[in-house]
Order: structure tokens, then C-alpha cells, then sequence
């Protein structure tokens, strides 16, 4: 029913509207009080809601997998070993819970040292990518837009790299040290200010139903 | 929360309110939007969208790390609004866009909105839940850096418009964004990311400029547009009060 009162997203805006209302209020009001913890229960029945929908996830994350590989998309490669990946550390995970490693790994907990094994190298390894994926991103902002933010830019991370250094001299960095502590500081409280009061305005269209995430087409 | 703290946010609360029902009822009497300043992201993601349906190429939407039901609930909001009026946008062509997500909440509601797009353009046909892909969060989230690039390449994306909370994995997708000549928009809640975004996006999109992507994509809602005023009004409330309260200090 397009451009009328649809039933469904009316109940799903008063039901929106009446959480929040209570949520916030028993936020703003002392502990012991029975908005608060009215609040709680709200809060507690998202929590179980936000478990319950990493099964939606694992679901999304087989069937797009599944999708490639059957079709042999490009990239299909990528999907097998993720879907392989998948079912050996739901394995792994099953065989640690139910103790069934025999032999030198009785009684092992494998599925930490996997994760520490492969998932953080891997991470560590493509963390180490970055600074030289940044230094080809100040090439091209000069390259694209060359004003004296992106100069102002462009000198400010060649201090604090160079204030890295194990120089003699100190200047770089003090200079650094006072870069971090006074104008990067600062910059980053106001980005942070800006973004708390965005959150606000975002709120009141939560609080006032006019979202758009509660509008039907 | 202490008290003093209580009647701040409730006052702050209020005041955002009353000017953001002013602007608007402002707005929709004079029958006129006031002039919004110009915003170079919410300039180019429209025009990347609409290069995009001229080489009948998907667009790669993500709003990152977000999660609803967390403290990053209202950032999802308002990336999930830029999310539907782009995707709206090209809803009317044969192919879906790609979304990628790392919170499982979110799959489900960034789903909901390509859906809802979808049926706004008449083209439920076309619509796949599959089309958005989860890729599970880890600490420094690089896995969902690596994989939502390689799946923004794989389908031969012609825009990563990127908006919402990333870290350092945002380095990433720009990388391959410029690997494969593709536009990269990039925003981020989190400093570190802001820092990549600004440093490898084509246009910029900065701090609280996310919270009001629907007054500039969708110009004709007048509640929208009097968030903008109600934002730019708070701005100048914040900074004359940091500076009172820097002179106070001082003269004590």
C-alpha cells in the first residue's frame, strides 16, 4: 500500500517510539528506579536479539559463498577456501568442546591457537601494508587535489614519520610530541564534539518515529 | 549519569528539538529549502550512482562496523538512509548493488532498506538478499577490508562509497579502489579512519557531515533539512560555549 498508512510500519514506529522513550528515561533516571530497569529488560532483550542474529550472519555468509562457487563467479577460489576455512574451525571448535583430541592433544584447547595462528599473522602481516598504501594515497591527494589542506596534510604525517626516527637531534621529536598533544588533540575532540551532536540530531528523528529505516516505500 | 550531566543532555536534547521543529515547519510553510552549504561527498555519490547505471555497473555501499543495538546504533541510522536513497536511485536497473556489512543486525536492516528500494522503483523482481555480504568482525576488522575489496572487484564495482565506523581497513578498499580505477567515497566515525578517508577519497565526506546525508539526497523532507539548521546551530552553541568556558578559566 504505497503513499497511505501502512499497518505494519505504524506498529513498528509506536513500538520504536515507546522503546526509546523508555530506554532514554530510564538511562537519565537513578538506578533503583522501575523505569530503570524497565530499561534493562529492553536492553537485555537486544542483547539475546543481537546473538540470536549471528546465525543470520553465518546463513548470509554460506549461502553468498555457496551462490559463488556453484556459479563459478569470479573470485570462486576465495569462496571454497572460506567455506573450507568455515567448517574446519566449526570442527575444530565442536572437537575442543566435547574434549575429543587424543593423544599429545588431550585436553587442548585448539581453537585459540588456531585463531592466534592464522587470523592474527595474517592481520599482523597486512597491518604492516598500510603505511605503504598511505604514503601512495598523499602521491595521489597532492596529485588530485593539490590546496594547502592537503600540503598542511602532507607535512604533518611526514613529521610525525620522521619524528619516529632515532635521530641525534630532538626537534623532530618535540615536534611531534607537541603536534600530538596540542593541534592533533584538539582536531580530534572537535571531530568527535561534531559527531556526538550528529548523534543527537539522529536521535530526535529515532525519538519522533521519522527515521528512515521505520518508513515503508 | 550525575545530575548536572542529566540536565545538560536533557537541555541539549530539547534544544535540538525545538530548532530542528522550527527549521522544518519553517521550511514547509515558506514552501522553500534553505540554501544547505555545499558538501563535496553528497555532491559526488549521486553523480557516482548515476555514472554507475550509465555502464550498467553495480555501486559497493558499506557503513563499515556500525552496529545496531550498540553505541554505534544512530551512526547505522544515518548510513543506512544514505545506503536507501542511492540504492533507490539506481533500483530501477536489472543488477543489485553490492552492500557489505560486519555486524549481523545490520545485514538483516541494510537488507531491509535494499528491499525497500526496490519496491519503491517497482523492480521487486530484481532484488536479492544475497547481495549483501556479511563478512564476520574481527579486532582490527582488516578481514573486512580485504574482503569487501576483493568482492567490490570481483563484481567490477564502479563506486566504494563508504560510510559509517572503519579503521585502518579502509586503507584497503581505497587501494583497490585506485587499483581498478574505481570512485572511493570514505567516512568514518572513528579517527583513524577519517584519516585514511581523507587522504584517499575522491570527495570528502567528514565527522558529523554522515548525520545529515538525507536532508542532502533527499532535499524534499523539510524535517530533514531543519536537522541541518539544528546541526549548524548546536555547532556554534558548542564552540561559543568552549570558549566562554576557556576565557572563565583563564580569568580564574
Amino acid at each position: 500500500m504505497r503513499g497511505g498508512l501502512h499497518l505494519g510500519s505504524a506498529l513498528a514506529t509506536a513500538l520504536a517510539i515507546v522503546t526509546a522513550a523508555l530506554v532514554i528515561v530510564g538511562l537519565l533516571s537513578a538506578e533503583s528506579t522501575e523505569v530503570a530497569a524497565g530499561s534493562d529488560i529492553v536492553l537485555q532483550i537486544v542483547s539475546i536479539t543481537i546473538a540470536l542474529a549471528v546465525l543470520v550472519g553465518i546463513w548470509n555468509l554460506i549461502s553468498v559463498h555457496v551462490g559463488r562457487l556453484i556459479r563459478t563467479r569470479k573470485g570462486w577460489i576465495y569462496s571454497l577456501i572460506t567455506l573450507l576455512s568455515a567448517v574446519a574451525v566449526t570442527a575444530v571448535y565442536v572437537m575442543d568442546e566435547t574434549a575429543s583430541w587424543t593423544g599429545e592433544l588431550e585436553g587442548e584447547k585448539l581453537s585459540p591457537r588456531v585463531f592466534e595462528a592464522v587470523q592474527v599473522s595474517i592481520e599482523s602481516a597486512l597491518a604492516g601494508l598500510i603505511v605503504f598504501f598511505l604514503t601512495y594515497a598523499i602521491y595521489r591527494l597532492l596529485y588530485k587535489r593539490f590546496t594547502w589542506t592537503s600540503i598542511l596534510f602532507m607535512v604533518a604525517v611526514a613529521i610525525v614519520l620522521l619524528g619516529w626516527l632515532p635521530l641525534e637531534d630532538d626537534s623532530l621529536v618535540d615536534l611531534r610530541e607537541w603536534l600530538m598533544t596540542v593541534p592533533v588533540l584538539a582536531g580530534s575532540r572537535g571531530l568527535l564534539i561534531g559527531i556526538g551532536l550528529g548523534t543527537v540530531i539522529v536521535g530526535i528523528r529515532a525519538l519522533t518515529g521519522y527515521d528512515r529505516a521505520l518508513r515503508e516505500p | 549519569m550525575n545530575e548536572n550531566e542529566v540536565v545538560l543532555f536533557s537541555l541539549l536534547l530539547l534544544l535540538a528539538f525545538v530548532i530542528m521543529m522550527l527549521a522544518g515547519l519553517l521550511s514547509r510553510a515558506l514552501r522553500r529549502v534553505p540554501p544547505l552549504r555545499v558538501i563535496s561527498g553528497y555532491t559526488a555519490m549521486p553523480a557516482a550512482v548515476d555514472a554507475s547505471v550509465e555502464q550498467a555497473r553495480p555501486v559497493h555501499v558499506s557503513p563499515g562496523s556500525v552496529r545496531i543495538g550498540q553505541e554505534s546504533t544512530l551512526s547505522a541510522l544515518a548510513s543506512l538512509a544514505i545506503i536507501y536513497n542511492l540504492v533507490e536511485r539506481q533500483a530501477f536497473m536489472d543488477h543489485m548493488p553490492l552492500a557489505t556489512v560486519s555486524d549481523p543486525v545490520m545485514l538483516v536492516t541494510v537488507q531491509d532498506a535494499l528491499r525497500k528500494a526496490y519496491i519503491e522503483r517497482n523492480n521487486r523482481s530484481t532484488y536479492r538478499s544475497n547481495a549483501t555480504v556479511w563478512f564476520p568482525q574481527t579486532e582490527r576488522s582488516l578481514a573486512f577490508g580485504a574482503g569487501a575489496a576483493g568482492f567490490a572487484s570481483d563484481v567490477r564495482a564502479y563506486a566504494n562509497i563508504l560510510m559509517g565506523q572503519f579503521g585502518s581497513e579502509l586503507a584497503y578498499i581505497g587501494e583497490t579502489s585506485a587499483r581498478h580505477n574505481q570512485i572511493f567515497i570514505g567516512h568514518s566515525t572513528q579517527l583513524e579512519g577519517q584519516a585514511i578517508a581523507y587522504a584517499q577519497s575522491d570527495a570528502l565526506l567528514i565527522g558529523e557531515e554522515l548525520f545529515v546525508g538525507e536532508a542532502y539526497l533527499n532535499p524534499d523532507k523539510s524535517l530533514d533539512v531543519g536537522g541541518v539548521v539544528a546541526l549548524d546551530v548546536l555547532r556554534w552553541v558548542a564552540v561559543a560555549a568552549i570558549i566562554l568556558i576557556a576565557l572563565n578559566q583563564g580569568a580564574s
